[in-house]
């Protein structure tokens, strides 16, 4: 014995107990031809996805039955063609699986553990969430003091640049401000531009002689060129040193936020 | 003033990218298949709301890259899919369909 579903549509716009005259009509023909009827289930009205034949929805049914040949189906089908009634209809062969599922569906089992399992992946999802959060953090520990030392060794080779601030040419500094001045940027850009500039500016320290103070200010300093080549009129380097000082640190502050809010979230 | 919008850009694309970035980004979840996981033997063509996780919004089935099933189960919901479709319980072209 094998068993089937048939699964069909009926127009939903048909006078009263037309419907149910026909899936009657198709429960007896099933019957005469000797099959058995395991279960009928009425779905009921539901929207159809797309049109069909100029419907918008449809009465769903299936009907299960048991047949030792197939033979019943092309007759079946046969029927539901020569019916205008019947919109649309599918049947299938059921494995023992789908035969499983349908008595436990009937039983009200399936939806139980729908519900059971849809409780245990949310569970699974949080607990996963968490686990990852935890390794996130982690991590951001880790790479928190990388950032740090990066900043010193390039305050070092700047200071060349704020030397040639002394002379009357301002373009020099601002071409190697611009190589200089976004620290997070640098590892990009060919860094091999900013030795030949740096190279002008070692001729000037005669000038520089001077103002020996001057670069122990700015050595503290990363962005002070930009600022400089800015005012263009002689700056005291020392103010805007100290102003810069102050971005700076809020600079580091804000790093600082970032960071502690990321580990928060993350 | 070029150099200075320079930096005014860089450092605020920085944050940008803080901000605009996927957080969820970095947790890669392992991907199961949920009828071997949970013994899910038969996939019913009539509960359009269950299928409706393997297709996407354009009523298209996902990969088993995205949804982790193994090919198997992956075959039986690709039927069910189109089973559903003739049905009409799914569309066969949609839009904005979740």
């Amino acid at each position: 014995m094998r068993q089937y579903e048939t699964t069909f549509i009926v127009a939903p716009a048909l006078p009263d107990g037309e419907i149910k005259k026909a899936v009657k009509n198709y429960k007896d023909l099933l019957t005469k031809e000797g099959c058995e009827i395991v279960h009928v289930d009425e779905i009921g009205l539901k929207q159809l996805a797309y049109s069909i034949k100029k419907h918008n929805s449809g009465v769903y049914f299936t009907i299960e039955y048991k047949t030792e040949t197939g033979e019943i189906i092309d007759k079946l089908e046969l029927a539901f063609r020569r019916d205008e009634r019947i919109l649309r209809f599918l049947s299938v062969k059921l494995d023992k699986y789908g035969i499983k599922y349908n008595e436990d569906k009937r039983a009200g089992i399936i939806d139980e553990r729908k519900n059971k399992l849809a409780a245990e992946r949310a569970k699974e999802r949080a607990e996963q969430d968490a686990k990852n959060k935890a390794k996130k953090a982690a991590n951001k520990k880790s790479s928190k003091k990388k950032p740090a030392p990066k900043p010193k060794p390039e305050s070092t080779v700047e200071v060349p640049a704020d030397v040639a601030v002394a002379e009357p040419t301002v373009e020099v500094p601002a071409d190697v401000a611009k190589t200089v001045e976004v620290p997070a940027d640098v590892a990009k850009e060919p860094t091999v531009e900013v030795p030949a500039d740096v190279a002008k500016t070692v001729e000037v320290p005669a000038d520089v002689a001077k103002t020996v103070e001057v670069p122990a200010d700015v050595a503290k300093t990363v962005e002070v060129p930009a600022d400089v080549a800015k005012a263009e009129e002689a700056v005291e380097t020392v103010d805007t040193a100290a102003d810069i000082a102050e971005e700076v640190s809020l600079d580091m502050d804000i790093l600082g936020d970032l960071t502690d809010s990321d580990n928060n979230k993350g | 003033m070029a150099v200075q919008r320079q930096r005014r850009a860089g450092r605020t694309s920085r944050e940008d990218i803080k901000f605009l970035s996927n957080p969820n980004i970095g947790n890669n979840r392992k991907k199961y298949c949920r009828f071997r996981k949970y013994g899910i033997k038969h996939i019913d063509y009539k509960d359009p709301d269950f299928l409706l996780q393997f297709i996407n919004e354009q009523g298209k089935l996902l990969p088993r890259r995205i949804t982790g099933n193994s090919l198997k189960y992956q075959r039986k919901i690709a039927t069910a899919v189109k089973r559903a479709r003739h049905l009409a319980m799914l569309p066969y072209v949609a839009d904005l369909l979740k």
